[in-house]
């Protein structure tokens, strides 16, 4: 069987990828912060692209190792150890699991992954029928609108016909469209261009990750009505 | 590359003299860090704070930051390389890489805290230093020593470009500009350094 050669089958690995400039750019830290997002959770569904994410911060450490060094303060490393002190060590057994200070307590919806349930999410709102919605609450100055859709089986997903590129994650469930089936971690990274109309699949709801340049723009009459409501 | 034991330089790994040399560099800094978070040493803090904070200042300015904002977060970076010297483990991460993903952390945050005095909007940084599956582990420590060979041999020229590129995420006019060359230079410079780094961190992953 070829599928014994492949490593462990369970979870499934999502079989669609950010291309090598999303990843090499998330792992430098340059991408703004709603694809970064839509980055950072398939990331969390998928080992492969893990993998590739800390062969590109490899480079991230090469590079620096051969930055030109520029000259601190004459007394930087001085004041610096002054403050060593009153910095506490961090122990090794706490860390990953203590919450960061300043950062709200966990979503408890346990069908999100780890980079989702550290974000500030919304209240679920009604967007259309059988579509509800929650805001990503990410910095709104770099322009991007952040969203997390729950569309019922066999809806169409309001995401198309948008201006600028579009990043989608699929967290729950599945969607089809043209470029094919996409399942939990599954990640699309569209254009404006395309005009794609992506089915919720008919066996159960479809949760899905969405982060958009401007203003998402939902294409039914309906759509448009309530988009003020939910601050689209 | 598998046989990178503590301190010993695999076989043939000796053929570029600058490769060797930052690869023993490699294992003093993992040295150091170990110090740090087993006696909180300072001599070996001392020791990584001189060679890494003016190389942080550095990439901060390269990314934009002004220079007092630049001294400022390079030692809060190396602030931060103190407090958690405990997680670094040297089997997942290289000293160095580990130490730039602090830096590009502690950047993002920063620049988000600049951008938006609104409280309400600061977050966690969305690219975390999560404990991670084993799975991961020693395919990037071995990567990354792949990739410092490679960048050993790039044509300084490619180098620049290349750091230009990812540091920034500048547009190549910009990078052209920057360095007086024409657009198509850096595109072609760019293709070449890149295809070749690929070709170590994806090898036959061409097609992604």
């Amino acid at each position: 069987m070829i599928a014994a050669m492949r490593p462990p089958p369970s979870p499934p690995h999502p079989t669609h990828h950010p291309d090598v400039d999303l990843l090499s750019r998330h792992a430098a830290g340059t991408l703004a912060d709603g694809p970064a997002l839509v980055v950072a959770t398939h990331l969390d569904f998928c080992p492969i692209c893990r993998h590739q994410m800390r062969a590109w911060e490899a480079l991230g450490g090469a590079l620096l190792n051969s930055q030109r060094p520029v000259a601190l303060a004459d007394d930087a490393l001085e004041r610096t150890l002054a403050r060593l002190d009153g910095a506490q060590l961090d122990d090794a057994r706490l860390e990953g699991k203590r919450p960061p200070a300043d950062v709200p307590a966990l979503d408890p919806d346990p069908v999100l992954p780890p980079a989702l349930r550290r974000q500030r999410l919304g209240p679920w709102r009604f967007v259309a029928p059988g579509i509800r919605g929650r805001a990503v609450r990410v910095d709104p100055t770099q322009g991007y609108k952040v969203m997390l859709f729950r569309v019922a089986a066999g809806m169409a997903i309001p995401m198309h016909g948008h201006r600028g590129q579009e990043y989608t994650c699929v967290v729950d469930g599945a969607f089809s469209d043209v470029f094919g089936r996409f399942g939990s971690g599954d990640m699309a990274a569209v254009d404006a261009s395309v005009d794609h109309q992506p089915l919720a699949e008919p066996d159960g709801d479809c949760l899905c990750l969405i982060a958009v340049r401007g203003r998402l723009r939902i294409h039914s009459l309906l759509g448009r009505l309530v988009q003020p409501l939910v601050g689209l | 590359m598998s046989g990178g034991g503590d301190g010993i330089l695999p076989e043939g790994r000796a053929t570029a003299g600058a490769t060797a040399g930052t690869v023993v560099l490699e294992d003093v800094h993992a040295r150091h860090l170990r110090a740090i978070a087993a006696q909180g040493d300072r001599a070996a803090f001392s020791a990584l704070f001189r060679h890494y904070a003016p190389r942080i200042k550095s990439y901060l300015l390269t990314t934009g930051l002004p220079p007092m904002e630049a001294e400022e977060l390079a030692q809060e970076v190396m602030l931060t390389v103190w407090r958690k010297a405990a997680i670094f483990d040297p089997s997942r991460a290289r000293a160095a890489t580990w130490i730039f993903t602090i830096a590009r952390n502690l950047r993002i945050d920063a620049a988000r805290r600049s951008r938006a005095a609104d409280a309400a909007v600061a977050q966690e940084s969305l690219t975390p230093a999560e404990p991670e599956p084993a799975d991961d582990l020693l395919f990037a420590a071995e990567a990354a020593d792949r990739l410092r060979a490679t960048l050993d041999t790039l044509p300084p020229d490619q180098l620049a470009v290349v750091r230009l590129s990812f540091f920034e995420d500048a547009p190549h006019p910009d990078i052209a500009r920057r360095l007086g060359i024409p657009l198509g230079t850096v595109k072609s410079r760019l293709r070449l350094a890149m295809a070749r780094l690929r070709g170590v961190i994806d090898p036959g992953g061409a097609e992604r």
